[in-house]
């Protein structure tokens, strides 16, 4: 018989499950949405946490990502917030506008945005690489523009 | 751009098309997705333009900044 790993333990306690290599179930009370699903370089950051257990990492990064993207469905009008890293704002950036998003091309050809199937969502990266870098999620049908900021 | 150019790009975001001057000579007809006075852009598709050559490849939308357009009707 198999013991459970610490991270099997921690996701039960917490009520978050992982669903394999890049997705992540959330089932607790207060998520917004069923699964998050997270970028390629989150998955292999998880794998090589630089302290701590994965798993702890992980449940934080699931629950941090899902409540802001309800944040962000949710906002009316401007507002900003910190997430913990910019690794956890691509990942809301992505969510936000979901599949089939489309990108967003400047003037030169560089790829500075995304907007979702539909065109009711969009993320805009014009600001990542500024002193007070953030990324600008716009959501047309509640009128809300939040940015994101990170803390490292 | 003037306030009045900004206003009536916001009143075609989802509703018909629009035609964009931009500094460097382009001339598009454009559908409006998204105007941010904030970030001070314009995000659209391209319905015509007369730099095809710009806009060869990309399937995805355009984002231009206010400096960069010199008028709109």
């Amino acid at each position: 018989m198999t013991a459970p790993t610490a991270g099997a333990l921690l996701a039960e306690e917490s009520g978050v499950s992982f669903a394999g290599s890049g997705t992540a179930t959330v089932v607790g009370a207060g998520s917004a949405e069923g699964t998050v699903r997270l970028l390629d370089n989150t998955t292999a950051a998880l794998d090589n946490p630089a302290e701590g257990t994965g798993a702890e990492v992980t449940a934080d990064v699931v629950s941090e990502i899902s409540n802001t993207i309800t944040r962000a469905r949710q906002t009316i009008g401007n507002d900003g917030m910190f997430v913990s890293s910019k690794n956890i704002a691509e990942n809301v950036a992505e969510q936000f506008v979901g599949d089939n998003a489309r990108p967003i091309y400047d003037r030169v050809g560089n790829m500075v945005g995304k907007i979702s199937e539909d065109g009711t969502k969009i993320a805009r990266y014009t600001s990542i690489e500024k002193l007070d870098a953030y990324i600008n999620l716009e959501n047309k049908p509640t009128g809300g523009n939040l940015h994101i900021r990170w803390l490292k | 751009m003037t306030e009045n150019e900004i206003h009536i790009l916001k009143t075609k975001i989802d509703n018909g098309t629009v035609r964009i001057s931009f500094f460097d000579g382009e001339e598009t007809i454009a559908k409006i997705l998204s105007v941010s006075e904030p970030e001070k852009d314009i995000i659209f598709d391209v319905v015509s333009t007369n730099r095809n050559d710009k806009y060869k490849g990309k399937t995805g939308a355009h984002l231009v900044r206010f400096d960069e357009v010199s008028a709109v009707s």
